[in-house]
């Protein structure tokens, strides 16, 4: 569904993405691992189409991506960020609303169905009952779900019954920044999203960033594995984490990178 | 509608009443006291009704004027905030007032070797040069600009348009100098609606932009990529922005010379009360800063009556202490 070929991304000298080619299928959940600086985020932005590869492009449908209205690609893929920050004090509700921008014209104002995606996003990440509180008071996972609620109610097509294309979810390190609690809460989270829409028939595609090998093998069917910028290996968790991958592409010895496999493969 | 806009709403109203009163309240007060009576009489013809002259032509466009640039200025303040996800940005802090200042000065000065562009025209022509070093900023850093590259910018801005501002004078000869001075200090004493009618077009069309600008700014609070990410235009979104403040900026400075800090004092107060949503915060703050420099511009005729300060002076004594105050309360 979501094809990148042959991606290469330079910010001025420096190339962060080297001829990077990945290939997402529908209702596909790919983890993004690598060390710091391999790429992983420049290559979710370029995914996302909001930076413009020097070569290569990402074709959504067979249909290149740059070249697709910005809110009808809005409507179908959605992101979240590593942090967010927000310059002023919007509330849990009016964040998750933001996510109806690409179904709204420009002086519409959110109807009863907009309304409705959001409280079911909210509902969704158990933040409902926050919905009064400002964004900024939240804690990390709690403004963690909160985001990811938004994208959600970006996703959902209650105006537009009649699209029935597969939607799409970016998650860029959506555990980096949070406790342990909060890791295996989003996690569980993003597995819970993944399974739903494919048991409601609308099936959502999932690709995400991580540093957590755990998080990736348990929860994702291929990883792609970057480093400086390349693909060193991609497909199921099973063939791509192992002692020589991550040994090589970490740069630590076979003796520590051995108990760093997710045990289900020990 | 979210229950936020719903519940705002009311708040926008009251402001754009208190926008009116003031307004229309304002003329009444001063040195010499006016009748309401005798203002809207119909018995004298108007040639020989004193108070109907004062009030219509000399206090009415000043209250008018305050009510103009005070809107514009507080409104363009929650614009370049949104943009630069920064609430202390403002057309005074960031620059774009001294830029306007300095082409309207140069106008008044040497007015009579440049008659063409007027002193709209002038102060907007400065108002799009200090917007273009602000825009260059603003793109090369995508997640917004920081406090202190904020700040610095505008202390950069403002020494720099201030020695272009001082060169101009050091060329004019002592009564413009004075002339000038007093116009720089920030000054509503207008002569009849000749300003107000030079500055209005370039006012609705600003105003038009702000509009449409309400709900980008809402996303752009995200972040540009967030934003784009959910469908803004964000590269048109920021010259929307820049473009529509920059007329805004230059018709205000048109009018009343670089009146400081009602784009900061403005908008925070009114965030206080309605929140953060842009469609709610641009017009209440656009209201709230009519009715707050029309109040402004009464004191500055009424504290050391008969002496008329300019206005500047009061809204820099309430603004000053109120920006130092938000810059060590604020999250950093």
């Amino acid at each position: 569904m979501l094809r990148a070929s042959d991606l290469t991304v330079a910010f001025g000298a420096q190339r962060v993405l080297d001829h990077v080619s990945i290939d997402v299928p529908q209702g596909g959940l790919v983890g993004v691992l690598g060390p710091n600086g391999s790429g992983k985020t420049t290559l979710l932005r370029v995914l996302a189409g909001t930076l413009k590869p020097q070569s290569g492009r990402v074709t959504l449908d067979e249909q290149d991506i740059s070249r697709l209205d910005r809110r009808a690609v809005a409507r179908r893929v959605a992101v979240v960020p590593q942090d967010t920050h927000l310059a002023f004090d919007y509330t849990v509700m009016e964040v998750a609303l933001m996510g109806r921008f690409p179904h709204l014209g420009s002086f519409e104002v959110e109807g009863p169905a907009d309304l409705a995606a959001a409280e079911a996003a909210l509902e969704a990440t158990g933040t409902l009952h926050l919905a009064h509180r400002t964004y900024e008071t939240l804690s990390g996972g709690e403004k963690q779900r909160v985001i990811i609620a938004s994208a959600l109610s970006q996703l959902d097509r209650r105006n537009s019954p009649d699209d029935r294309t597969s939607p799409l979810l970016l998650l860029d390190e959506p555990t980096a920044a949070l406790d342990l609690r909060y890791q295996v809460e989003v996690a569980a989270l993003v597995g819970r999203l993944h399974e739903s829409s494919s048991a409601a028939g609308m099936p959502l595609t999932v690709v995400l960033s991580t540093h957590d090998l755990h998080f990736a093998s348990s929860l994702c069917d291929t990883v792609v594995l970057l480093s400086e910028g390349r693909v060193v290996a991609q497909g199921p968790p099973v063939e791509v984490l192992t002692v020589e991958t991550l040994s090589t592409v970490y740069g630590i010895s076979r003796a520590l990178a051995a108990p760093l496999l997710p045990r289900v493969q020990a | 509608m979210t229950s936020t806009l719903r519940r705002g709403v009311p708040w926008v109203l009251v402001s754009a009443g208190a926008a009116v009163v003031t307004v229309a309240i304002a003329p009444f007060i001063g040195q010499t006291p006016l009748q309401f009576g005798r203002v809207f009489s119909m018995s004298p013809p108007f040639a020989d009704n004193i108070d109907a002259q004062i009030f219509f032509l000399a206090r009415l466009p000043r209250s008018l004027a305050a009510a103009i640039v005070g809107g514009t200025l507080a409104a363009a303040g929650v614009v370049f905030q949104g943009l630069l996800r920064n609430p202390l940005a403002t057309p005074y802090t960031l620059g774009i007032s001294a830029g306007a200042s300095f082409g309207a000065m140069t106008v008044i000065t040497f007015g009579s070797m440049l008659p063409v562009i007027g002193v709209t025209g002038a102060s907007l022509a400065g108002a799009i040069l200090a917007v273009m070093v602000v825009y260059a900023l603003a793109t090369a850093r995508h997640s917004g600009l920081s406090t202190t590259v904020l700040l610095l910018a505008g202390v950069t801005m403002n020494s720099f348009f201030s020695a272009l501002i001082l060169f101009v004078q050091y060329l004019s000869d002592f009564t413009e100098t004075f002339r000038a001075l007093r116009w720089l200090m920030g000054d509503l004493d207008v002569a009849g609606y000749g300003p107000i009618l030079g500055a209005l077009p370039l006012v609705l069309v600003a105003l038009g932009g702000f509009v449409w600008l309400a709900r980008p700014l809402n996303l752009l609070s995200l972040g540009a990529d967030a934003a784009a990410t959910r469908g803004v235009d964000v590269r048109r979104a920021q010259r929307v922005a820049f473009f529509s403040g920059s007329l805004a900026t230059g018709a205000a400075v048109s009018i009343g010379g670089p009146i400081g800090f009602v784009g900061i004092i403005v908008p925070h107060l009114v965030r206080l009360v309605v929140g953060a949503d842009h469609r709610l915060v641009l017009p209440a703050s656009f209201f709230f800063g009519a009715a707050f420099l029309v109040v402004c511009d009464v004191l500055s005729r009424i504290v050391m009556a008969p002496l008329e300060l300019p206005v500047g002076i009061i809204t820099a004594l309430i603004g000053g202490p109120f920006f130092l105050w938000m810059l060590i309360s604020r999250k950093p």
